[in-house]
C-alpha cells in the first residue's frame, strides 16, 4: 500500500507545473553555478599562486640574514578551495590575507579585487540553491498535501479504505522527498559534470564530504516538507495553507537570518579599526613612559652595543613588551569580531537555514569556521617559526641571542638554508573531525525533523478529513 | 463601474485569511524591527556623540600643529532604518590632516568584516519580501481565479468593457494592499515620533512621506505585473506558481546577477596595486625630504626632546639647533607633503571611480527587477546610498583644504609650534649630556601649554537637501511608474485576448 501511495504522490507531483518550474530553475541555477565556479576558480587559484610565490621569494631573500628573516613580514593568503562549489561560506567577502612576522600577527584583511561598494553577492553554490530555492519549492510542493485533497474531496475517499493514517503520511512524505530529490540530484549531477569536464577532480575525502552534505541537505529540505504538511493538515483550504506556509518560509529562511547582524551588533560592541590603532598607540605610550621598568636605559639605543648608556637585554624586553601589547590588542579584537559573528549565528539558529549553513561550512571547512581555524594555525606557525629562529641563532657564537622587533643587530646575522625554514601550510579537517564538530547541528536538524513528523502525525490524526 | 468592481474586489479580499494574516505579520514585523532598529540607531547616535566630544577634547589638549589630525564623523542616519544602502560597507569617520586626505576608497576597514555573512536588515527588506508576496497573494486569482469560478464569463456577459474590469481589479487590489502598507507606515511614524532620543525634522517627514509614495508606486507596479500573469494563465494555482517563480527571480536572482555581471564586465584592479602606487608616491616625497634634510645645517648637541613623537610628550625646553632645523625642514616638507597627499588622493579617487562605475552597472542591471528599483529610491531618500557617502568624503576633502589654509594663515609649517611646544626663550644650545641632564632638572616642573585653536574651522556635516534628493530619485520613480504602466498595458492586451470561458 505504501508503495502505491508513494507512486501516486510522485506521479501526481511530477506532472504538475510546480515540478516543471522547480526542475527547470534548479537545473538552470546548478548549470550557471558550475560555469561561474569554473571561470572564477582558475583565476583565483592563479592569483593565489602569484601571491604565495611572492611571499616565498620574500622569505627566500630574507633567509640571507637570520635577523632580517625575523623581521620579514609575510603575507599569507587564503587559498581558494574546490569545495567552494558546494559551500563558499561567504569567503569572498571575509578577510583573506594575514600579515605576520615572528613578533606580531596583524588583523586579517580583505585584499584583492573586491568592490566594497557592491552589495554582498550570494554565490551560486549548492548551499544557496538548497537553502533558498529548493526549500521554497519544498513548501510549494507540500502546502496542499492534505488541504488540497480535502478541497477536492479525495481525502475522505482515500481514508474510507483501510489505509492507516500513518501510512498515508509516510507515503505522501516519501513521495514529496522523491519529487524534490529529482531536481536536487539532477542539478547536482549536471553541476558535477560541468566541473568534471573542466578538469576538476575530487579526492575520496571530498567525496565523503559531498555524501555527508547531501544527507544533511535532505534533512534540511525535509523540514520544509514537514512544515508544509503540518500547515496543510491544519488548514481546510489550500489558499490558507499556502499563505501560512509562505510566511513560515519567509520568517525561517529570510527574516531570522537577516536579524543576525542587528542582534550581534546590539549585544557585542566591536571597536573600529581606528579605535584599535588608538589602543595600540596608548599601550605603546604607556610602555615607553615606563621604559625603565624593563631595565636601566631600555629607552636608549645606538649602534655601539657596548656603550654604558645602552642595555640590549632591557631594550629587547621593552620591544618584546611592545609587540606583546600589539598581539594582545589584535588578538582581543579578533576574538571580539569572532564572538560577534558567532553570537549572531547562535541567536539565529532558531532558523534551520542558519543551522544548515553553519553545518555545511563545518563539513567543507569554509566560511567563518575556516577563518577561525586558519587564524589559529597561523598563530601556531608564528611560534614554530620563532622557535626555529631561536634555535638557529643559538648556533651563532657572535650573536647577542636577543630576539627583538626592529633590532637586527642583537640577533644572529648568519644566513639560513631556505629549505629548512618552516613554511605555512593550511591543514584541512578530516571528514570525521568535521562531522564531529557539526554533531550538535546535525542533532538539531534530526530533532526538528522528528518533532515536525510527530506534529504532522498528531495533527492529521486529530484533524477532520472532510471538507469544512 | 470601475469603482463597483474595485469595491467588490476590495471586500472579497478583506474577508480573506490571507489579508488578516498578511496584515498581521507585516505589522508585527514592521513594529518589532522598527523598535529594534531605532534602538540600534540610538546606540550609534550615543557613540557618535561620544566620539565627537572625545575628538574636541583631544583638540583642546593639542600641543603642536604637526599633531593636528582631527577625526571627523558622519552622523548616523535615522532614516537608514528604512534602507541600509551602503552604510554598512563604509566608514563613517575620517582622519583629516596634512599627511592624510580622507578618501572613500580607503574607508572600508572600519566595521567587523565578519558580519558580511549576514544579510542587511532594514524595513525595505520587509517590503521586498513580505509586501511583494502579499501583492501577489491578493492579485494572483483576479482573472484566472474568476475564470475558474466561472464568474468572469458571467461578468463579461454584461456590457462591462474589459478595461473597466481590469482597472477595477487593479484599484481593488491596490487599495487592499494600501491598508497594511499605510498602517505600517503610521506605526513607524508613531514609534519614531514618540522615541525620546529622536528628533525628526520637516525634511525627514517629507522623506518618509516620499518613501511611502514610492512604495505605493512599487506596489502598483507589482499589482499590474500580477494582473498580467493572471491574464496569461487559465488556472489560479498556475498563476500563483508562476508568480512565486518570478518573485524568486526578482528578489534573489536579478540583484545577484547584477553584481556578478558587473564584476565580469568591468573588472577592477586589486586594491594592493593602488596601495603600492600610493606607497611609491609617498616614498618619492620622503626621498625629496631626505635630500633637503642633508642640506640643512644642524647645530649643537641634539636634545632628546620628544616633542616630535606622534603620541606627544611635550617638554618645555629643547635643543635650539634641532628646533631651527625642524622649522626649516617643515617649512619645506609640510606644504610638499600636502601636495603629495593630494596626489595620492587623486590616485585613490581614480580607483574609487572604477569601483563606482562597477557599482552603477550592477545597479543598472538590477533595475530589471522593480523591487531593486524601489530599493535604490528608498536608499537615496534614506540618505544611505553611495551619493550620501560621496558627499561626506567631498566635505571631508573640503575640510582638509580649510585646515591647510588655516595652517598656512598661521605660518604653522615654519613655526616653532609645528613640532614643539617649547617657548622661544626655552631653546638652548647644549654641548653634552651633562648639560642636558642639568637642563632636564631645571625645567622639570615647567608645563607646556596647549595650542589655542579657538579659530580652527570645525567640521559640520551637511546632509543633502530635500530638493536635491528629489531630483536624484525622480528618474527612478518615473522608470518604476513606466514599468507599472507597461505591465498594465500588457495585462490589458493579454486580457483582451483572454478566453473567459
Amino acid at each position: 500500500m505504501l508503495r502505491i501511495i508513494i507512486i501516486k504522490e510522485l506521479l501526481n507531483n511530477i506532472t504538475g507545473l510546480r515540478f516543471v518550474l522547480a526542475l527547470s530553475i534548479s537545473l538552470a541555477v546548478f548549470t550557471v553555478g558550475g560555469f561561474v565556479f569554473v571561470s572564477r576558480y582558475d583565476l583565483e587559484l592563479q592569483e593565489f599562486y602569484e601571491e604565495t610565490s611572492r611571499n616565498l621569494s620574500g622569505l627566500n631573500e630574507s633567509s640571507m640574514n637570520l635577523s632580517q628573516l625575523a623581521n620579514h613580514e609575510q603575507t599569507i593568503h587564503r587559498n581558494p578551495k574546490i569545495t567552494w562549489l558546494f559551500c563558499e561560506g561567504f569567503e569572498r567577502t571575509l578577510p583573506n590575507s594575514f600579515k605576520l612576522d615572528v613578533f606580531a600577527l596583524q588583523i586579517p584583511d580583505v585584499t584583492g579585487a573586491t568592490n566594497f561598494l557592491l552589495p554582498q553577492c550570494v554565490d551560486i553554490d549548492w548551499m544557496f540553491v538548497i537553502t533558498l530555492i529548493l526549500s521554497f519549492f519544498a513548501i510549494l510542493l507540500t502546502f496542499d498535501t492534505f488541504s488540497g485533497e480535502r478541497e477536492r474531496g479525495t481525502l475522505p475517499l482515500s481514508l474510507s479504505n483501510s489505509i492507516p493514517r500513518d501510512l498515508l503520511i509516510t507515503g505522501k512524505y516519501i513521495g514529496a522527498v522523491l519529487t524534490l530529490a529529482i531536481p536536487l540530484f539532477f542539478g547536482m549531477l549536471l553541476n558535477l559534470i560541468i566541473v568534471n569536464l573542466s578538469g576538476f577532480q575530487f579526492d575520496s575525502g571530498q567525496w565523503q564530504k559531498i555524501a555527508a552534505f547531501v544527507t544533511v541537505s535532505l534533512l534540511y529540505l525535509s523540514i520544509f516538507l514537514f512544515s508544509g504538511m503540518l500547515v496543510s493538515s491544519r488548514s481546510s483550504k489550500s489558499s490558507t495553507s499556502i499563505v501560512i506556509s509562505l510566511f513560515v518560509w519567509i520568517v525561517l529562511v529570510v527574516l531570522i537570518p537577516a536579524t543576525g547582524k542587528i542582534i550581534s551588533e546590539k549585544f557585542i560592541r566591536v571597536p573600529s579599526r581606528t579605535e584599535v590603532d588608538r589602543m595600540i598607540h596608548e599601550a605603546q605610550t604607556e610602555i615607553w613612559d615606563n621604559s625603565e621598568r624593563y631595565g636601566k636605559n631600555a629607552g636608549s639605543w645606538g649602534s655601539n652595543l657596548n656603550a654604558d648608556w645602552i642595555n640590549p637585554p632591557a631594550r629587547a624586553r621593552l620591544y618584546n613588551a611592545l609587540t606583546d601589547a600589539i598581539n594582545r590588542i589584535n588578538e582581543d579584537y579578533i576574538n571580539r569580531i569572532m564572538e560577534q559573528v558567532n553570537l549572531g549565528r547562535r541567536m539565529t539558529k532558531v532558523s534551520p537555514a542558519i543551522i544548515y549553513q553553519t553545518l555545511s561550512e563545518k563539513i567543507f571547512g569554509t566560511g567563518v569556521p575556516r577563518l577561525q581555524s586558519m587564524h589559529n594555525q597561523i598563530k601556531t606557525y608564528k611560534n614554530v617559526l620563532r622557535n626555529f629562529l631561536i634555535e638557529e641563532d643559538k648556533k651563532d657564537p657572535d650573536s647577542w641571542h636577543l630576539l627583538a622587533w626592529r633590532h637586527p643587530i642583537i640577533f644572529s646575522q648568519k644566513p639560513v638554508d631556505f629549505n629548512t625554514i618552516p613554511k605555512f601550510q593550511e591543514t584541512d579537517q578530516s571528514v570525521g573531525n568535521a562531522l564531529g564538530s557539526a554533531l550538535w547541528d546535525i542533532t538539531a536538524l534530526i530533532l526538528i525533523n522528528i518533532f515536525l513528523f510527530t506534529a504532522v502525525f498528531v495533527s492529521f490524526l486529530r484533524g477532520d478529513v472532510r471538507q469544512r | 463601474m470601475i469603482w463597483k468592481i474595485a469595491r467588490k474586489e476590495l471586500l472579497s479580499n478583506l474577508i480573506t485569511f490571507r489579508f488578516s494574516s498578511g496584515t498581521a505579520l507585516f505589522l508585527a514585523l514592521v513594529v518589532f524591527f522598527t523598535l529594534l532598529l531605532t534602538g540600534v540607531y540610538n546606540q550609534k547616535l550615543e557613540r557618535y556623540n561620544q566620539l565627537v566630544s572625545r575628538n574636541n577634547e583631544e583638540l583642546s589638549q593639542l600641543m603642536t600643529y604637526q599633531n593636528l589630525k582631527p577625526t571627523i564623523y558622519k552622523p548616523p542616519e535615522l532614516l537608514s532604518i528604512f534602507s541600509k544602502g551602503v552604510e554598512a560597507n563604509l566608514a563613517k569617520a575620517a582622519q583629516v590632516s596634512v599627511a592624510s586626505a580622507p578618501v572613500l576608497a580607503g574607508a572600508y576597514t572600519e566595521e567587523n568584516p565578519m558580519l558580511s555573512v549576514f544579510p542587511e536588515f532594514d524595513i525595505v527588506l520587509i517590503f521586498k519580501i513580505v509586501i511583494s508576496l502579499l501583492v501577489f497573494l491578493f492579485i494572483y486569482d483576479s482573472i484566472s481565479g474568476e475564470k475558474e469560478d466561472k464568474t468572469l464569463a458571467l461578468m463579461l456577459s454584461n456590457s462591462i468593457p474589459k478595461h473597466h474590469v481590469l482597472m477595477g481589479k487593479f484599484v481593488g487590489s491596490l487599495i487592499t494592499i494600501v491598508i497594511p502598507l499605510t498602517t505600517g507606515f503610521l506605526a513607524v511614524g508613531l514609534i519614531l515620533s514618540i522615541s525620546p532620543a529622536i528628533n525628526l525634522t520637516a525634511s525627514d517627514w517629507l522623506r518618509i512621506i516620499l518613501i511611502f509614495l514610492a512604495s505605493l508606486v512599487m506596489v502598483g507596479t507589482l499589482c499590474c505585473f500580477g494582473l498580467f500573469i493572471s491574464s496569461l494563465t487559465k488556472k489560479a494555482s498556475d498563476t500563483l506558481i508562476f508568480l512565486f517563480f518570478l518573485w524568486s527571480i526578482f528578489v534573489f536572482v536579478i540583484p545577484n546577477a547584477g553584481t556578478y555581471l558587473a564584476n565580469r564586465i568591468i573588472p577592477i584592479e586589486p586594491r594592493e596595486k593602488i596601495d603600492l602606487q600610493a606607497e611609491n608616491n609617498m616614498n618619492e616625497f620622503r626621498k625629496k625630504v631626505g635630500e633637503y634634510m642633508r642640506q640643512i645645517p644642524r647645530e649643537g648637541y641634539i636634545v632628546q626632546s620628544d616633542a616630535q613623537e606622534p603620541w606627544g610628550y611635550y617638554h618645555s625646553y629643547a635643543s635650539k639647533g634641532k628646533i631651527r632645523f625642524n622649522q626649516q625642514l617643515y617649512a619645506f616638507a609640510g606644504p610638499l607633503e600636502a601636495e603629495y597627499v593630494d596626489k595620492e588622493w587623486r590616485l585613490r579617487k581614480n580607483y574609487l571611480e572604477s569601483l563606482i562605475r562597477q557599482k552603477k552597472l550592477a545597479e543598472m542591471i538590477s533595475r530589471i527587477s522593480p523591487l531593486s528599483m524601489h530599493e535604490h529610491i528608498i536608499s537615496a531618500l534614506s540618505r544611505s546610498d553611495l551619493a550620501s557617502f560621496e558627499r561626506f568624503y567631498q566635505q571631508a576633502a573640503e575640510y582638509r583644504r580649510q585646515l591647510l589654509d588655516y595652517l598656512d594663515q598661521k605660518n604653522a609649517f615654519s613655526s616653532i609650534r609645528y613640532t614643539s611646544s617649547v617657548k622661544e626663550e626655552h631653546l638652548f644650545y647644549v654641548k653634552n649630556s651633562a648639560e642636558y641632564s642639568e637642563l632636564r632638572k631645571k625645567y622639570e616642573n615647567v608645563k607646556a601649554l596647549p595650542l589655542n585653536l579657538d579659530d580652527l574651522p570645525r567640521f559640520q556635516y551637511i546632509s543633502e537637501n530635500f530638493p536635491d534628493t528629489l531630483k536624484r530619485i525622480l528618474p527612478g520613480v518615473v522608470l518604476l511608474s513606466i514599468t507599472g504602466i507597461l505591465f498594465f498595458l500588457c495585462a490589458f492586451a493579454a486580457f483582451l485576448k483572454y478566453d473567459v470561458r
